[in-house]
């Protein structure tokens, strides 16, 4: 059998950092995603717009579970459709201002957001004061990189 | 005009000197001054030529209202046109030019233009130049009428854009504007304040109230003290649009970007953005030395900057602030108050003003000061919706009714006088109790301003931007052009680049008595964004080069790279092909073709559709999205299927697959595959809500391989050792969910090559291991989309939306057996029983032969004639390596009943030859795909 060796995403982007804001790509990080039907269940997961724990509530019926706790259940793997950036510093706002329109004013500890990056669509997690998680679908992880480098 | 620099006084910091160019010749100024501040110290009369007429024209404002002095800004890639000299703060080495001017502003040749005025009258362009053909004179007189020139070359400069949000956002920094912040900062509210000048201040920057100075530099101070109150200098508010979001252009003094756009969602606004001061219309009154008189004022107190040595005032009000121009050591020759009965008045001179004849004499002068009243910047106001009203006291527009949550402050809610405007900024703001004041001059309005224009003949100019004159509006009105927008269309009144600052207001009351009607009941045009020019480059922001359209990188996009692929973009950047040295794209795609054909070859297919339906009704839900019974596909076989919209046109294709009795994973066409996830989401939420459904879009987390050919599963075998895939038990169209080693895997027995075929999909951080481990072996050849196009015309299938257009129905690609039969409902189908869908003369899918490659696009036509009705048209073409020659998919009226006619196919200018045959060139019995 051949031996199949992982190479992750983005592991060939430069990130930018700086004195005021760092972005970094979570290492194999494993997100799940579970999509319930209607009149499904969902005791214990976040409401809409907020996470708790390892859950991010991402959409009517949707979430994502970063981390190992999903594995197991009936979850859709989807670690390698997202690229998970952490971006951490005072200025990090300012650095999503440029291409997202998100009030983070009342974007508090563990909102979630389903937003416009520019042009394509990611989720926006903040898990601290500040410090935020943004996932990338993975085939534009280089767009995202690209345009947060310009604006560093 | 003698502009002169004076000895003390201004906010210049004259122990930095400054050198920068004009028209070629070298000035000095300092550091504070801005371009027209500098000019106007160095005496320069003459700063531009005026856009119809050429005439020379010499400084009038000192704010954004200016119209007169627009600059090129710099040279080559850095160059800006029709910058306001009054808005570019000076730096060393500055270089500027007049704009549309020959040799310059000082001697421009087109100054003979002026003598013919009488001919170019407003909407001249209507009426004249018409024979024998307009278009003979159309570029000379655009040229002629032109402002500054693009740039031709792209700009090296950075741009950004910023989407913020804030409780309360004030614009304006003047008194009222402060004071509206340091009312409401002590709430704690976030507030964002924006000031268009390089230094906030506003009016206090050049009072000569110290007290109010004093105040308004306090509260500049305790606001830059707290932490919630953002101020933003040199960011000018353009634009107001619904739910109080402000547009704003900033342009930052230092820094990575050379200008940055402000998206502002406000929670409220207040407006403080000050007023402009009008002129007053008689012959003369755009000669260099006629300025306004606030202009006057503020370049001496502001500047240092003494605009002239002996001054006429000509006033309709009693705000002209004689005492400022005093105090700047301007000698007041005189003071006309056209409310007393002036009667005729004009200012004489050439090449700039010399004198003001009136009936009682001729008044020597180099400078007149013109104050015509105030007009508030009511420009967002209106731009958010709001109403105004003519004030007939103090004839001026101010706001009424606001519709969006926005409230004005200042003069710009007409309220000139400090101290009141203080106020006012401070109630809206919340503050209570009143602010603590100084003693502020009050006004000392004695008698209201008067609408007044003298009755002299002569140019007498009410847009200095456009050359409308008094004449031209009452050319309007006798013209019946009495609507105030359709004047605006006829005139150009308010069309410039300032927007009619300075002119609009005077045109309308110009209306109103050629037509008898109050300025009110003529009414403004509607104020549009943006309020000043706004360049491209701070409209785009990043959104240039590779970040203009973001693209998808495969996951294995490195290891493709080290294969020497030639990328292109099909919404993902994918190899076209993988050319060898001295080979053209083309002819690595023949080579990688034939090699598929012979032995196998490798493809990156991840970007395949990959949507994952689950649920107990996944099942009746795919018979209802596709044209194929979906219901009755067994656990672990491949269908293909048809999407089509409500009309029965067919949108999309792929297979689906059934990997369990309630899941099923789709894959559509790879640049539809987003679109169609959402689209299945569309009709689930919207007409099926109750389903028990769930649609995942899994395109991205699976990397996708193809292993195609005669001998791909000899080569597959030898790797996957533990994997039966022997092509009788694991035949064409089934599948199998797997691992490769640890690696999950899921292998589909599917073909777009006509050979047969191993799809690979794994997840997407190991694609590039997977195409390595197979590409090890040398017999196998990668592959790009080119050779793929070519293998998928030999077999004959069509790709959606190349041989397929916006009419095509199933029938017409040869998918039209069954539909009828189908019980069940599915979309597109009531349209597909119409008889339309089923006419006889379609255009249907069909191959055609022929000697010479055909152009795609080509129509075949009934006869010789290129003009002859379209018989339908060539698809895709290519030279088949399998055949020898060339093939092509066409759309051809009734094609399917004309196999082996031939047909013409005329494509720019020539004509081509070719045979209708069977679409299926290669392996019609599909022995290969087993």
């Amino acid at each position: 059998m051949i031996p199949l060796t992982r190479i992750p995403l983005a592991s060939d982007l430069k990130l930018p950092h700086g004195t005021e804001a760092r972005v970094a790509v979570e290492p194999a990080s494993h997100v799940w995603l579970l999509a319930l039907a209607p009149g499904a269940a969902s005791d214990g997961l976040p409401d809409p717009g907020r996470a708790e724990g390892s859950w991010l509530n991402i959409g009517p019926r949707e979430w994502l579970c970063i981390g190992d706790e999903g594995e197991g259940k009936a979850l859709v793997d989807m670690s390698d459709a997202f690229v998970v950036m952490t971006l951490s510093g005072g200025s990090i706002p300012d650095l999503l201002g440029s291409a997202m329109s998100l009030a983070f004013a009342g974007f508090g500890i563990n909102h979630v957001a389903r937003a416009r990056f520019g042009e394509i669509a990611v989720v926006l997690h903040r898990y601290a004061p500040e410090e935020f998680r943004l996932l990338v679908p993975s085939p534009y992880a280089g767009y995202v990189v690209d345009w947060l480098r310009h604006h560093f | 005009m003698s502009g002169s620099r004076l000895p003390s006084g201004g906010r210049i910091d004259r122990t930095r000197p400054l050198r920068f160019s004009f028209d070629g010749r070298n000035y000095d100024g300092y550091a504070g001054d801005t371009l027209a501040s500098a000019l106007l110290a160095n005496g320069v009369e003459i700063v531009g030529r005026s856009f119809k007429y050429h005439r020379p024209r010499g400084l009038y404002a000192a704010g954004a209202e200016e119209m007169n002095a627009l600059v090129q800004l710099e040279s080559g890639a850095l160059t800006e046109p029709n910058r306001s000299a009054t808005g570019i703060l000076l730096y060393d080495g500055l270089s500027a030019r007049s704009v549309n001017t020959a040799p310059d502003a000082a001697r421009d040749w087109r100054a003979l233009f002026d003598r013919f005025g009488r001919f170019l009258p407003a909407g001249f362009y209507y009426k004249t130049f018409m024979w024998p053909h307009w278009r003979l004179f159309e570029g000379p007189i655009r040229r002629a009428a032109g402002l500054g020139t693009a740039p031709e070359v792209p700009d090296p400069d950075l741009y950004a854009q910023v989407n913020t949000q804030c409780e309360l956002l004030v614009v304006g920094t003047g008194p009222a504007g402060l004071a509206a912040a340091l009312a409401a900062a002590p709430s704690g509210a976030q507030i964002l304040v924006l000031e268009a000048e390089h230094e906030p201040g506003g009016s206090s920057l050049w009072t000569a109230d110290e007290a109010l100075a004093s105040w308004c530099r306090d509260a500049l101070t305790a606001l830059r003290a707290r932490a919630n109150v953002r101020i933003l200098a040199a960011t000018t508010a353009f634009g107001y649009y619904d739910h109080n979001l402000v547009a704003a252009v900033e342009r930052p003094a230092s820094g990575r970007f050379r200008e940055r756009l402000w998206k502002i969602r406000a929670d409220r606004v207040i407006l403080a953005s000050g007023a402009i001061e009008r002129p007053l219309v008689f012959p003369g009154n755009d000669l260099p030395g006629v300025m306004l008189a606030s202009a006057v004022a503020r370049y001496a107190r502001q500047f240092g900057v003494k605009a002239g040595e002996r001054a006429v005032i000509v006033t309709n009000n009693d705000e002209a602030g004689i005492d400022d121009l005093r105090a700047a050591g301007i000698d007041i020759a005189a003071v006309i108050d056209v409310r007393d009965e002036v009667g005729p008045l004009r200012a004489g001179g050439r090449r700039r003003v010399t004198a003001v004849e009136t009936r009682h004499g001729r008044i020597a002068c180099d400078l007149v000061c013109v104050a015509g009243g105030w007009s508030p910047t009511v420009h967002l106001f209106s731009q958010s919706g709001g109403s105004l009203r003519f004030c007939n006291v103090r004839l001026m527009f101010v706001p009424d009714r606001a519709v969006q949550a926005i409230a004005c402050a200042g003069a710009a809610n007409g309220t000139l006088a400090a101290a009141a405007a203080i106020a006012e900024g401070w109630t809206l703001g919340g503050g209570t109790p009143a602010p603590d004041l100084p003693d502020l001059k009050c006004g000392t309005a004695s008698r209201p301003p008067a609408i007044w224009s003298s009755p002299s003949s002569g140019k007498a100019f009410v847009d200095y931007a456009n050359d409308v004159t008094k004449a031209d509006i009452a050319l309007a009105a006798r013209e019946n052009y009495v609507s105030v927008e359709h004047l605006k269309r006829y005139t150009t009144l308010g069309m410039g680049p300032d927007q009619g600052k300075t002119s609009n207001v005077n045109g309308l009351v110009l209306l109103g008595e050629a037509t008898a009607r109050a300025p009110g009941a003529v009414g403004t045009t509607r104020f549009r964004p943006p309020y000043t020019p706004v360049s491209f480059g701070a409209l785009v922001g990043a959104r240039t080069g590779e970040r203009f359209r973001p693209r998808k990188q495969l996951p294995a996009h490195c290891w493709h790279a080290g294969r020497g692929a030639a990328f292109e973009d099909y919404g993902w950047q994918r190899p076209d092909a993988y050319p060898r040295f001295g080979e053209s794209i083309m002819e690595a795609a023949r080579r990688e073709a034939a090699a598929v054909r012979q032995g196998a070859g490798l493809f990156d297919a991840s970007p395949i559709g990959k949507i994952e339906v689950r649920g107990t009704d996944a099942a009746r839900f795919l018979d209802f999205i596709y044209v194929q019974t979906m219901s009755t596909l067994k656990v672990g076989r491949i269908r293909y299927g048809l999407m089509l919209d409500e009309n029965g046109v067919v949108i999309d294709d792929g297979v689906a697959i059934r990997l369990a009795d309630d899941h099923f994973l789709l894959h559509p066409t790879s640049a539809a595959a987003d679109r169609i996830a959402t689209w299945l989401d569309e009709w689930l939420q919207c007409e099926f809500p109750a389903w028990q459904v769930t649609i995942v879009n899994v395109t991205a987390q699976w990397g996708t391989v193809t292993l195609s050919g005669p001998e791909a599963w000899s080569h597959l075998d030898h790797l996957l050792v533990d994997i039966d895939l022997d092509p009788v038990r694991f035949p064409h169209l089934s599948f199998m969910a797997t691992a490769i080693g640890e690696v999950p895997a899921r292998i589909a027995r599917v073909s777009f090559t006509g050979e047969a075929s191993y799809e690979i999909s794994v997840p997407a951080s190991y694609t590039a291991s997977l195409l390595e481990a197979l590409a090890e072996n040398p017999a196998v050849t990668p592959y790009g989309i080119e050779a793929l196009t070519i293998l998928r015309m030999e077999k004959g299938y069509l790709h959606v939306g190349t041989d397929t257009d916006g009419t095509t129905v199933p029938a017409d690609i040869g998918f039209g057996t069954g539909i009828a039969k189908k019980k069940s409902d599915f979309v597109g189908r009531r349209s597909l029983l119409r008889h339309e869908a089923s006419r006889e003369d379609r255009l249907q899918l069909v191959g055609l032969s022929s000697d010479r490659l055909l152009p795609v696009g080509a129509h075949a036509t009934a006869d010789m004639r290129p003009t002859c009705p379209s018989d339908g048209y060539v698809t895709s073409a290519c030279e088949s390596p399998t055949l020898g020659r060339p093939i092509a998919l066409a759309l051809i009226r009734r094609g399917r009943s004309r196999i082996g006619e031939r047909v013409r196919l005329y494509d720019l200018g020539r004509f081509h030859e070719a045979q209708i045959v069977n679409p299926v060139f290669v392996d019609p019995e599909g022995v290969r795909l087993r």
